[in-house]
């Protein structure tokens, strides 16, 4: 044998919640500034108050919760108000961040962007490991995550560069400020159908990580805990309709990614051994 | 989407047509619901088998994957793996990815080829890996093959989802389509000679959808054997157009030659479509 180093398994010390967490509440923040484009708000001092986001996570969580598939045993409302009230606890660390950002210098604003993309890469990373490492999960679970992710990057990529360039209409006086506005919604105009189709699909994603903690829970103490996640109580025609939601919705936005950004397909090497062995596979399921 | 040359020019010949001259395309329910079942299960076989040569490995080893190194010995394990793992191939291709067959041997051979093809991909790059003389653990290789499926999974999707904006392919749900009457299933299996039972869905989906818009429509298909060998029959008794993409343009041309309806036509040609397909009530004051 080789003398090699040894490979240190993934680090377990973090709950599977925090890893979601950190996921859902990058591709919100994320979402929210597409949000305050399209609106027409990225130059409102109020876009950058942290209440603000609050409300906006509080709405995007509620809109998912009132919707899911939940367990008998489980009550939505109280399931809805435990949500709110872990999601102040769980927002304080964009605290600094919101205080510190000026609508009208676009370093800050860039940098929540960024920080948004970095966070969100890193939450996707660790969330598809936790569910790769625990194999109760169906494989379909991080195979899809993975899929979110890429359709994450490629898109926020895109969308990052345009609203970098909107940045640089920050109104320099405050009576500016809304024909600036206005000057940024239409510039999104070309782009809204991916913007729109990113929210979409960011917020079944969001779905789909409160219905594996849902699920996971056998009563209502337990909710947004850190119990572990598990797959064992799911009922399978409830997870087909959150999966397909998600499918179906990340098919959307990458028709528009490509319509749009002008997205290039990757190329697949059918010669290389797996894609090989997927196709030979996919002539026989 | 499988870069299959015999599929390749005429996907592109029919993108072309259907592009110049802004043919509707739709997808039909049993059709999107196949592709994205077929790629969906495919990876999700790939990770179970794969994970079952990791779990097969670790107890031949009796040590975890991320602690053998890549090398002749693990090239043994991977044998011993597969030897284990054919002793009980459907506890690692679980029942929803088995083959339709009945015969038990014909059933365990299916197993044991969809093993194989995992088999396979992890030999060939372990010697990929040897070759390239990396010091490399068997469980990065796990992991590099995981990373893979999931990237092939994206990019396969990537393409359906590509080929569907190329053709602006709008995939039907199924209220978008009448009921079909159990005579319809009838009349495709045994007037129109249609034997497998996938097809005779698709088929009676796209009856449905035909006499719903009341539209010339026209069922595109490569299967010569199952499909486009009936087309006479089908296009007889149900009035549908079923056709290889390359002659999609002279059947439309000729059916819309004649100048009429898919419900009129099939009343001048006696075809009694009303009783294949279930419309709805529609109310009225009595």
């Amino acid at each position: 044998m080789k003398e090699v180093e040894t490979v240190s398994p993934l680090s377990t010390e973090v709950s599977p919640q925090r890893y979601g967490f950190d996921t859902a509440s990058a591709v919100c923040l994320s979402t929210y500034i597409s949000d305050s484009c399209s609106r027409g708000r990225l130059f409102e001092q109020a876009t950058y108050e942290l209440k603000n986001f609050e409300s906006f996570v509080d709405r995007f969580g509620e809109d998912s919760l009132s919707t899911l598939p939940i367990p008998p045993y489980l009550d939505r409302r109280t399931m809805i108000a435990l949500f709110q009230k872990r999601l102040k606890e769980w927002l304080t660390k964009y605290e600094k961040m919101f205080e510190a950002t000026d609508h009208k210098d676009r370093k800050p604003l860039k940098e929540m962007a960024l920080r948004a993309r970095s966070e969100g890469q890193d939450g996707f990373e660790k969330t598809i490991e936790y569910l790769k490492k625990e194999d109760h999960f169906p494989p379909i679970l991080w195979i899809e995550t993975g899929r979110a992710r890429q359709a994450y990057l490629d898109s926020l990529e895109f969308m990052i560069k345009r609203i970098e360039n909107w940045f640089r209409l920050a109104p320099k006086a405050p009576s500016d400020r809304m024909r600036r506005n206005r000057l940024v919604q239409a510039m999104i105009g070309p782009h809204l159908q991916l913007f729109k189709a990113f929210g979409e699909s960011m917020s079944q994603f969001f779905k789909l990580l409160l219905f594996i903690e849902v699920w996971s829970c056998r009563n209502e103490s337990e909710l947004f805990s850190d119990r572990p996640w598990t797959f064992e109580k799911v009922d399978s025609e409830a997870f087909e309709e959150v999966y397909t939601g998600l499918h179906e919705s990340l098919s959307i936005l990458r028709q528009s990614y490509f319509q749009i950004a002008g997205g290039k397909l990757p190329t697949i090497e059918f010669t290389r051994p797996l894609p090989w062995a997927m196709r030979e596979l996919a002539k026989i399921v | 989407m499988l870069d299959e040359k015999e599929f390749l020019k005429k996907i592109e010949f029919f993108v072309g047509t259907v592009t110049r001259y802004g043919i509707t395309v739709e997808i039909l329910p049993k059709a999107s619901g196949e592709i994205d079942r077929r790629l969906r299960k495919t990876s999700e076989l790939a990770a179970l088998v794969l994970n079952g040569f990791r779990e097969s490995i670790e107890k031949a080893a009796k040590a975890e994957v991320t602690k053998i190194a890549v090398d002749t010995r693990a090239l043994n394990l991977i044998e011993q793996a597969m030897e284990s793992m054919a002793q009980d191939p459907f506890s690692h291709v679980p029942s929803e990815f088995r083959s339709r067959y009945r015969e038990p041997r014909a059933l365990y051979r299916d197993a044991i080829d969809k093993i194989r093809f995992v088999e396979a991909t992890l030999l060939l790059e372990l010697y990929e890996t040897l070759e390239s003389e990396k010091n490399m653990f068997l469980g990065e290789l796990f992991k590099k093959l995981e990373d893979e499926i999931t990237a092939l999974y994206s990019s396969l999707t990537d393409r359906y989802d590509n080929l569907k904006l190329k053709l602006s392919a709008r995939p039907l749900k199924s209220d978008e389509l009448l009921e079909a009457d159990a005579r319809l299933t009838q009349c495709l299996s045994i007037d129109c000679r249609v034997m497998d039972p996938d097809d005779i869905d698709l088929l009676r989906e796209a009856v449905c959808r035909m006499f719903k818009i009341n539209c010339w429509s026209a069922v595109v298909s490569t299967d010569y054997k199952h499909m486009i060998q009936n087309r006479k029959l089908i296009s007889k008794y149900t009035m549908l157009d079923v056709c290889d993409p390359l002659y999609l343009l002279s059947h439309l041309e000729e059916r819309i030659g004649c100048g009429s309806s898919p419900a009129d036509e099939a009343k001048k040609k006696g075809v009694t479509y009303e009783k294949f397909v279930k419309f709805p009530m529609t109310r009225g004051v009595v």
